[in-house]
């Protein structure tokens, strides 16, 4: 029982992880290999804000989320999207050099040690079904699913989503009738980086970050994605259901010690067995 | 590269030039011992392993086009080969480090039948999730002493010695890749690159292809990982299959050049220098690198060494005149793509 109901409230903060990569893969069929160190970046800078102004980590992504909106915009307009026009592995290498690059940052600024957020519900335990679990887990769970729900609505029901969509199936039809392909581009990164700076600041509240860790999120988030169908909202929410589901069973089975070693099992039989996920959608 | 045309009866002076530059840097390298210090014999060792890595992964994401993540794993698979075999067996040191090739090797070609379905970033971060995997296994694995690691007794290898080694395998890293595309094998796993499907189409068996470049890739890896334990006798997971390996590899092929034979060896270089230089600020270098890398992508998407073939800055040009190679035709390098 307390499996069952830590595998889903993990899965929900999965889903939020997960949200922003299958957002960009969506629309722009790139796979950002510096996810992991947005999620961790806004973490870390969350982790300023909250000591030097004294606001709860949640209340700190007022700040954060317009800055890091801002960095993915201009990453994306300066860099990435004239790349996109070169094939798929331009872009992608590029992203792997600005892993590089903000790895590297993080390290300088905050050393190589765990770090974590302090906030008053991070250790404070809640009862579901009379089962004890953190409350931190239930605000992960609550806000990814408010996200994918999110996401999922302003993809299909406002016009800025009709645009993404329209950019999606053919960015050159797109041009043609009038959208700016490259702001839209542009404006994905921004949402995609804001979604993760959520996923970031749950990450670093309920666990710990540390440089490095951003290539264990990358690699959470790609088997998300993966499982539910890269590109789609819901199919991250279901995808972070499972890993959650499976991590925590086989945690209880195997020990601790295992978790990530299953994650990364998980993800090497999801991308040979359900290359389209487990709804078998590609598209948004 | 690929299509040089009906061989001619002398080969262009351009070849002749770079014959020579290469013996020359062979003959300086090869007499190294003799005139530099302790201190920089040690680099040169060090410099030298990092170019195996980097031609190691040249072969997989460059010639192959698999852009894989990882090659610390092979690198730190080697090395644990090495200090197992060595602590276990009265297996000589010098078949120890072949022996640990030949596990990266095999290693390799079991993790290939998963992860060489893959394509495209699939690949990568499937590799990535294997290097994670194998390092959160050596973390708990009793035999290889968990967090800890391995200690070795004094190997008493003299630092010539460990050059002459390591330079040579660099050497024979660097002929192979030559030799690689040179040859049919080459030019299969290159159409790989280019357009996967449209190999598949003329009858190259893509699998089979890719599985050869990731197991001969693991084998040098394999190799540099056993030449860092002799260099340095304690491994444990963290160091050992330290992703930065992999990130030096890659940023050195980027930014020299991928699929050249030379690209690599410039790169190495550049990467290795500017580390050294920032070796006590922290992770300036990485910053740097990074950034370099960037621009080479932007600026120059076929590397350095590419700019510099290609004709690239004014002063290269001029250079270009003086040897007449100016005008001559080259064969264009365009993948179908494009």
């Amino acid at each position: 029982m307390n499996e069952l109901i830590n595998g889903i409230l993990l899965g929900g903060l999965y889903a939020a992880v997960s949200l922003g990569m299958t957002l960009v893969f969506g629309v722009m069929r790139l796979v950002n290999l510096a996810h992991g160190e947005w999620v961790i970046g806004a973490a870390y800078f969350s982790s300023v804000i909250t000591s030097r102004l004294g606001l709860d980590p949640l209340t700190s992504l007022v700040i954060t989320i317009p800055v890091v909106m801002v960095v993915g915009y201009v990453i994306q307009r300066s860099i990435l999207n004239q790349l996109l026009l070169r094939g798929s592995e331009p872009p992608l290498v590029a992203t792997f050099g600005i892993g590089i690059v903000a790895q590297a940052v993080f390290t300088l600024i905050f050393t190589g040690n765990v770090k974590s957020l302090d906030a008053g519900w991070a250790s404070t335990g809640v009862s579901i079904f009379g089962e004890t679990v953190r409350t931190a887990f239930v605000i992960c769970f609550g806000v990814g699913v408010f996200l994918v729900v999110l996401l999922q609505i302003g993809l299909t029901r406002t016009s800025f989503g009709a645009s993404l969509r329209a950019a999606s199936e053919d960015p050159e039809a797109a041009e043609s009738i009038g959208i700016n392909v490259r702001h839209v581009y542009a404006l994905t990164m921004a949402i995609a980086a804001a979604i993760s700076a959520v996923a970031g600041v749950l990450i670093g509240t309920t666990f710990s970050v540390t440089p490095l860790t951003g290539l264990n999120w990358l690699v959470v988030s790609f088997t998300v994605a993966v499982l539910g169908g890269l590109g789609s909202p819901i199919g991250a929410l279901v995808g972070g259901l499972v890993t959650g589901l499976v991590q925590t069973y086989t945690g209880a089975l195997l020990g601790a010690n295992y978790n990530n070693l299953v994650v990364y099992g998980l993800l090497v039989v999801a991308l040979v067995l359900l290359p389209r996920g487990i709804i078998g959608r590609k598209s948004m | 590269m690929i299509n040089r045309g009906p061989s001619k009866l002398f080969p262009k002076r351009s070849t002749i030039a770079g014959g020579a530059v290469a013996v020359i840097v062979l003959i300086v390298a090869f007499l190294g011992p003799g005139y530099l210090s302790q201190n920089l014999i040690n680099l040169g060792t060090t410099l030298f392993t990092l170019i195996v890595i980097s031609q190691s992964w040249n072969l997989i994401g460059g010639y192959a086009g698999q852009f894989s993540m990882g090659q610390s794993m092979l690198v730190g698979l080697g090395g644990y080969a090495t200090a197992l075999i060595l602590l276990n067996s009265a297996i000589p040191i010098e078949w120890a480090v072949v022996l640990s090739g030949l596990v990266a090797a095999v290693a390799a070609a079991i993790f290939a039948v998963p992860v060489l379905r893959l394509r495209g970033v699939s690949f990568s971060i499937g590799t990535l999730a294997l290097a994670l995997a194998v390092q959160a296994w050596m973390v708990v694995w009793k035999f290889g002493g968990r967090t800890i690691g391995l200690n070795l007794p004094e190997l008493n290898i003299r630092l010539a010695t460990q050059y002459y080694v390591s330079l040579t395998v660099a050497v024979v890293a660097t002929v192979v890749v030559a030799v690689v595309a040179k040859t049919t094998f080459g030019l299969r796993i290159m159409a790989v690159r280019d357009d996967e499907d449209a190999a598949k189409q003329v009858g190259v068996n893509t699998f089979v292809a890719k599985f050869w470049a990731f197991v001969l890739s693991a084998l040098f890896a394999g190799v540099a990982g056993a030449l860092i334990l002799i260099h340095n006798p304690h491994i444990e997971p963290r160091g050992a299959f330290d992703f930065n390996i992999a990130v030096t590899a890659i940023v050195a092929c980027v930014i020299g050049g991928l699929s050249t034979v030379v690209g690599p060896l410039i790169g190495t270089v550049i990467v290795f220098v500017i580390q050294q230089a920032f070796l006590s600020y922290g992770e300036y270098a990485k910053v740097i690198l990074g950034i370099v890398m960037l621009v080479v992508i932007l600026v120059a998407p076929e590397g350095l060494w590419g700019l510099l073939k290609r004709g690239g800055p004014p002063l290269m040009v001029s250079t270009r005149r003086i040897l007449h190679v100016r005008g001559r035709s080259r064969p264009k390098v365009t993948s179908p793509l494009d």
